[in-house]
């Protein structure tokens, strides 16, 4: 329990001073017992909050994306519509056609593709890609 | 309290200071929980804004001729037909494909040597001649004299001219720009057929409403995909990785729960201290304005600082952790200069996720303690 003489009690602002007081003589003035610290605990605290704010909000405004005067040219130039974002050879590199996860074959063991389907499939005409697809 | 302002907040510092080990746990707790949160949710959504952002450059839409084993080479004179399309603009045969070299798999595309020559400024790049390779910075290359052998259909080797610019790596980390013909010989193609067609629309919002008569100008049939399924599916990619990320949140979720227990606590500790106070004239506003500068000293700044520490990690121009660790990359991963245009919703979010209930059991249990009578709380607190 805070007591004596670094009670808060005596140190607290705008307590009016009393014959009891251990300080009579500066009855406005705030204890130096850490209060010093204490404003710079504020002040590093703020400047934290600060520094942040700025930045993040600096940052947001600007995008740390490359300027698309750059990039976009070369980017179109590519022509791609795939982004290096997994390894090559990965299913999940290639967005424009997921393997079909259909198989054709009658049994494990015939080839990979089945021959017959291909000139039936080329004497249709498809109406939609719905039904173009594998 | 007569004065509030500055003097409350310094006595609310100076209480802190009392216990300076407990206050800078508290906080350190608190920022960590903030930049655990927070890195998740900022890559997810960084990672979305800038693919969306970078498919902006690419095709509206992609047709590929399919077979039931799959995709099959296109005659390049198969654009005519979609040239003849009423509110198709471009049409570009493509040559592409996945190869491997002695060190990973890369992807290789041919040069459009048209769109490269309009190329002006910092992006500027040279076509590749035949024997020559513009390559990404993910692409290593073994020798000494700058050779790369690429094994497709057969095998190549091909001189590394240039590489593409970093600025531009999450696009051509592992992508090989070579000149047509040694592309089409690369992947087993005749001199007259590509990959795929890359298409140009006028409205690309209208895109998909070009899909039937698109498919019936072509003799076989074909899969054409549309820039919002490329969107979709990274998107979809995006969102199942974090879900599992969420996972990681459950410890985070307990944490916070025991932080805020500890408020609790701490406060129920203090009623002695709180009781004195009451006795010496502090009204109930005094005691619970006290306490909530006293939790936003210490919660402001350590989530301040999480953020910051969170948005570092995330769009820091030389980026790479997330590619080694979620991507699946291994010895080089793509530098990610990421789109933070977002950022600000959630940053939002997890300020609110944690402050709230932080701040909420600070209230609860000062608004408890500023009702009771400082006599109890004396008593109490001995």
């Amino acid at each position: 329990m805070p007591t004596g003489k670094h009670s808060p009690a005596n140190n607290r602002p705008g307590l009016e001073p009393s014959p009891d007081s251990p300080h009579p003589s500066e009855p406005d003035r705030f204890s130096p017992d850490r209060l010093v610290p204490a404003g710079w605990l504020l002040g590093i605290a703020l400047t934290v909050v600060g520094l942040c704010f700025l930045t993040l909000t600096y940052d947001t405004l600007r995008g740390v994306f490359p300027p698309p005067a750059q990039a976009a040219p070369l980017l179109h130039a590519i022509g791609l519509n795939e982004l290096a974002l997994v390894p090559s050879g990965r299913p999940e590199r290639r967005p424009a056609l997921p393997p079909s996860p259909i198989d054709w074959r009658y049994g494990p063991d015939l080839p990979r593709q089945a021959p017959e389907l291909i000139p039936l499939l080329k004497a249709e005409q498809f109406a939609s890609p719905q039904g173009a697809a594998p | 309290m007569r004065h509030i302002g500055y003097a409350q907040v310094l006595w609310a510092g100076r209480e802190l200071l009392a216990h300076p080990g407990a206050t800078l746990l508290t906080a350190l707790s608190m920022g960590l929980l903030t930049t655990m949160m927070a890195t998740g949710l900022l890559l997810s959504q960084a990672l979305t804004a800038t693919t969306s952002r970078l498919l902006d450059q690419g095709p509206d839409l992609v047709v590929r001729r399919v077979t039931p084993d799959g995709g099959q080479p296109i005659s390049t004179r198969a654009a005519v037909a979609a040239r003849g399309i009423p509110g198709i603009t471009d049409v570009r045969p493509r040559i592409w494909g996945t190869v491997r070299t002695s060190q990973a798999t890369v992807t290789v595309v041919a040069a459009d040597h048209d769109a490269i020559r309009r190329l002006k400024g910092a992006a500027v790049i040279k076509a590749p001649d035949v024997g020559e390779a513009v390559v990404g910075n993910g692409v290593s290359i073994p020798e000494a004299d700058a050779n790369l052998v690429l094994q497709g259909a057969r095998a190549i080797t091909v001189r590394v001219a240039q590489r593409f610019p970093e600025k531009v790596d999450l696009m051509t980390h592992d992508l090989v720009m070579l000149h047509p013909y040694d592309a089409r010989r690369l992947l087993g193609l005749a001199p007259d057929d590509a990959c795929d067609l890359a298409l140009a629309v006028f409205h690309p919002d209208e895109a998909e409403a070009l899909l039937p008569e698109l498919a019936r100008a072509f003799p076989w049939p074909v899969h054409i995909a549309t820039r919002q399924e490329t969107r979709k599916h990274y998107a979809t990619a995006f969102g199942r990785r974090s879900g599992i990320a969420l996972i990681l949140y459950m410890p985070a979720v307990i944490a916070l729960t025991l932080l805020v227990a500890g408020v609790i606590r701490q406060q129920i500790g203090n009623q002695a201290r709180v009781g004195l106070l009451k006795a010496l004239g502090w009204t109930s506003r005094d005691i619970v304005a006290l306490q909530i500068m006293k939790a936003a000293i210490v919660g402001l700044p350590a989530i301040a600082g999480g953020l910051m520490l969170a948005y570092a990690l995330v769009y820091a121009p030389s980026q790479t952790w997330a590619g080694t660790l979620l991507l699946g990359w291994q010895e080089t991963a793509p530098i990610m200069h990421l789109d933070a245009g977002h950022a600000v919703p959630v940053f939002l979010e997890v300020a609110g996720i944690l402050l709230i209930p932080y701040l909420a059991a600070v209230l609860w249990s000062s608004l408890v303690q500023a009702a009771s009578n400082p006599q109890d709380l004396l008593n109490r607190g001995n």
